[in-house]
């Protein structure tokens, strides 16, 4: 099983779109894809139309009071299931925090489910916490949508220098540009000539388009409703580069 | 916690017609109808049901819209994966989803997917959803009728299933409330695919396959030889039509190996069957063995192909390309050569003379062997193809030919042939060390062969295209570069031969080999000791 977390310090930058697409994709590839909706807003969970409750609150799972099993829920789409977010999943850090082994925790949760799963993607709140330490320590890839502007990749050197600074191991970081406009000139000169922070930037760039925001009307995966649209294809080709069923994959 | 229901099937009684158990469904519950749909189920498995026996089904579903590829477990423990296809692929590296090919290539290997057996049915689909028109419960009802090896049709009983979606078990237990109270109806233990399983009788299917035959310890050495050669005849015709189909190369492999196997049984243990007969079967056997070798030979080549690519470097596997298309040429037109082989007169007549020599073994023979008990027999033999290798062995020094360590697998795959056929002549506690010990040794050697066949067959290669002008310097550079890191493997290889043979020829495995074989003289070396 392959842990794969979409993550960004910054919100607003294209994660969720990113794991729901990309959980789409991977559960059309025959794998059996769960889709842990980690962000109180609920996105994820209201693109598959599933409402974004835990009945009795994050605690339950985290004082082992109940399987994580038992909340997970079934998607229109063959092969892939979601757990749904909550309300209390903004709580998350003070909880994580109450616990032992806060940074081991998430993992800990997340290996009963090695049966049943051969991907589980981590849709992230936007934060840079207890959460996302612990998200750190469970994943094996680290997905960064990134925009293609000066902010946003001041916000990507964050992130590589926070893994380096707190030596996490056994996580491969794949940045790549999101919402990316090439009208704009900055855009593309960020694309053409992207920083060297040590951490290859995929060649795969998801371009600002409204397919993309028709998926809150849609509420499903771009790919189930605009199939041929460029921006489908960019998913596409994400997926592909990130090969993450190769035996040459090295997550 | 009580089990959550996710999937209740309930056989429909004839006097309930479908469609009024759909009307009143949807006149009841918050129901959707889709069309219904003529579907088609095409369950399929290797020649040697290895899906099935790794309690798998694999079918494609086919509703004249789309085709569905489904794997699941054969009693629905597991969730199933469903993928979308336009058609089913022949084996399981050509699936161009990588997880059903790293799921199902370690079960199938080289064999072909085959369809099996075929189920047909008009399907009634009902859905629920929720306020967000998430579909929480799916509910089929349908009418299959299984295809019969006759093409005639069995109908398996009209039936409703409910399947609930993960997280939503409310909606299914509500209606299968409603359906037993409503109905009185039942729920069904076994599915369609249990039930056509059972039809089809495919346990027996599966256990025909398998070499049953029963030896005796005492009973004469011609009767338990004649017993495993037509064994080994059955498994030859078992697998004779799929050569000529094409099928897949494990037919083709399958079909050596019995031969082989004939050769060894005939030959090895002598004097049992006259004298005149063996030589001429045995030139048969030969013959056969030489007819299937190239293509045999262009079957492993092209199944290693990809492991070969990946000794270059990336960017010099797509020069190993031409290599390919040669060899796929080549195996082509020496398809041709073996089926005009196994279609001659000669290979019928062979067939026929084969099976009827095996069938009319002469009891009152004179051969000096073959009236004696064959474990008796078969006890010196092991013993003495046990001491032929361990003296091969010791003649094997660091700057011995490799034709020395072929000699010696040869001797190993002869004595573990016999271990394999005779494994019932002896305590499992016994014969299970010695099988271990010689595989382990028999491994070593096979892999160092197979290098040395590697290379010898692409040098011959290397100059064959040369000749026929297929050969660009770049290819030739890459298949250098590949000869190269072969060689170099082989080399590190033949260095580990005096540890794999000082292991085998220990005092513990002689002690081993000689309780089994030899008790006399295991008792010779406990008192020495």
């Amino acid at each position: 099983m392959k842990i794969v977390a979409c993550y960004n310090i910054k919100g607003g930058v294209g994660k969720t779109s990113t794991v729901v697409n990309l959980a789409y994709l991977a559960a059309r590839d025959g794998a059996r894809v769960l889709v842990c909706d980690l962000d109180p807003q609920g996105a994820a969970s209201f693109y598959f139309r599933i409402k974004p409750k835990i009945k009795g609150g994050v605690s339950r799972i985290l004082n082992k009071k109940a399987d994580l099993d038992d909340y997970i829920k079934g998607t229109d789409f063959a092969n892939l299931d979601l757990l749904p977010a909550d309300f209390s999943f903004r709580h998350l850090d003070i909880l994580l925090d109450e616990s032992s082994n806060p940074q081991l925790k998430l993992a800990k949760m997340l290996k009963p489910l090695k049966r049943d799963y051969d991907v589980i993607f981590l849709d992230c709140a936007p934060s840079i916490s207890k959460v996302s330490e612990s998200v750190f320590n469970a994943a094996d890839i680290l997905l960064i949508p990134t925009i293609p502007t000066i902010l946003s990749l001041r916000t990507l050197k964050k992130i590589i220098q926070y893994q380096k600074k707190n030596a996490i191991k056994n996580l491969l970081l794949m940045p790549f540009f999101s919402m990316a406009d090439r009208r704009k000139k900055m855009h593309s000169q960020i694309i053409q000539h992207p920083p060297e922070f040590g951490v290859s930037i995929l060649e795969s760039t998801i371009p600002y388009a409204s397919e993309v925001e028709r998926m809150g009307l849609e509420r499903r995966p771009l790919h189930s409703y605009a199939a041929s649209s460029a921006a489908a294809d960019a998913y596409k080709k994400l997926w592909n580069e990130i090969d993450l069923f190769s035996p040459d994959n090295k997550a | 916690m009580m089990a959550r229901i996710m999937t209740i099937e309930f056989l429909i009684p004839q006097s309930l017609r479908i469609k009024d158990l759909k009307k009143d469904l949807l006149d009841q519950f918050k129901l959707s109808a889709d069309p219904v749909m003529n579907v088609q189920r095409t369950f399929y498995d290797s020649f040697d049901w290895r899906l099935y026996k790794k309690g798998l089904s694999l079918y494609s579903e086919d509703n004249q819209h789309q085709t569905k590829l489904i794997l699941a477990s054969i009693n629905m423990t597991k969730q199933e994966r469903i993928i979308e296809v336009d058609s089913v692929p022949q084996f399981a590296r050509d699936f161009e989803s990588p997880v059903f090919t790293s799921l199902l290539q370690p079960i199938l290997g080289a064999r072909a997917l085959l369809p099996r057996f075929n189920l047909h049915s008009n399907s009634h689909l009902l859905k629920l959803t929720d306020k967000d028109e998430k579909t929480c419960l799916l509910i089929q009802i349908e009418n299959p009728r299984l295809e019969m090896p006759d093409k005639s049709f069995r109908f398996l009983g009209k039936r409703i299933r409910l399947q609930a979606v993960k997280g939503y078990h409310k909606p299914v237990e509500k209606i299968s409330d409603y359906l037993r109270k409503q109905f009185a109806l039942k729920p069904q233990k076994i599915g369609a695919l249990s039930q056509s399983i059972e039809l089809l009788d495919i346990e027996s299917v599966v256990n025909k396959q398998k070499p049953a035959y029963k030896l005796k310890p005492a009973m004469p050495i011609r009767d338990a030889l004649t017993i495993i050669m037509l064994s080994l005849f059955k498994s030859m015709m078992m697998n004779e039509n799929g050569v000529l189909d094409d099928i897949d190369s494990e037919f083709l492999h399958d079909f050596r190996v019995a031969v082989r196997k004939t050769r060894t049984v005939l030959i090895e243990v002598k004097d049992v069957f006259p004298d005149e007969e063996v030589k001429s079967f045995a030139k048969d056997l030969d013959w056969l063995g030489e007819i299937t070798g190239p293509v045999r030979d262009a079957d492993v080549f092209l199944l290693k192909f990809s492991a070969y690519s990946k000794v270059l470097p990336v960017e010099a596997r797509p020069l190993l390309e031409p290599l390919r298309a040669f060899m796929q040429e080549r195996k082509s037109q020496e398809n041709k050569r073996m089926f005009a082989s196994l279609r001659s007169k000669r290979y019928q007549k062979f067939r026929h003379d084969w099976h009827a020599f095996l069938l009319m073994v002469d009891p009152n023979d004179t051969a000096r062997l073959s009236s004696l008990p064959a474990k008796q027999v078969i006890d010196k033999h092991c013993w003495d193809l046990y001491r032929s290798v361990i003296k091969k062995g010791k003649r094997i020094k660091h700057s011995s030919a490799d034709e020395k360590l072929h000699k010696l697998r040869i001797s190993c795959k002869k004595l573990n042939y016999l271990l394999t056929f005779f494994m019932t002549f002896y305590s499992k506690n016994k014969l299970k060390p010695v099988a271990k010990s010689l595989k382990k040794l028999q491994n070593y050697l096979g892999e160092f062969h197979d290098y040395s066949v590697q290379i010898t067959f692409l040098t011959a290669l290397q100059e064959d295209m040369a000749i026929s002008t297929h050969l660009s310097s770049d290819t030739q550079h890459a298949m250098d570069l590949l000869k190269d890191s072969l060689k170099e493997s082989q080399q590190s290889l033949r260095k580990a031969f005096d540890r794999h043979y000082k292991s085998f020829a220990s005092k513990e495995n002689e002690m081993l080999f000689a309780s089994a074989f030899n008790p006399n003289y295991a008792d010779k070396i406990k008192r020495q000791s």
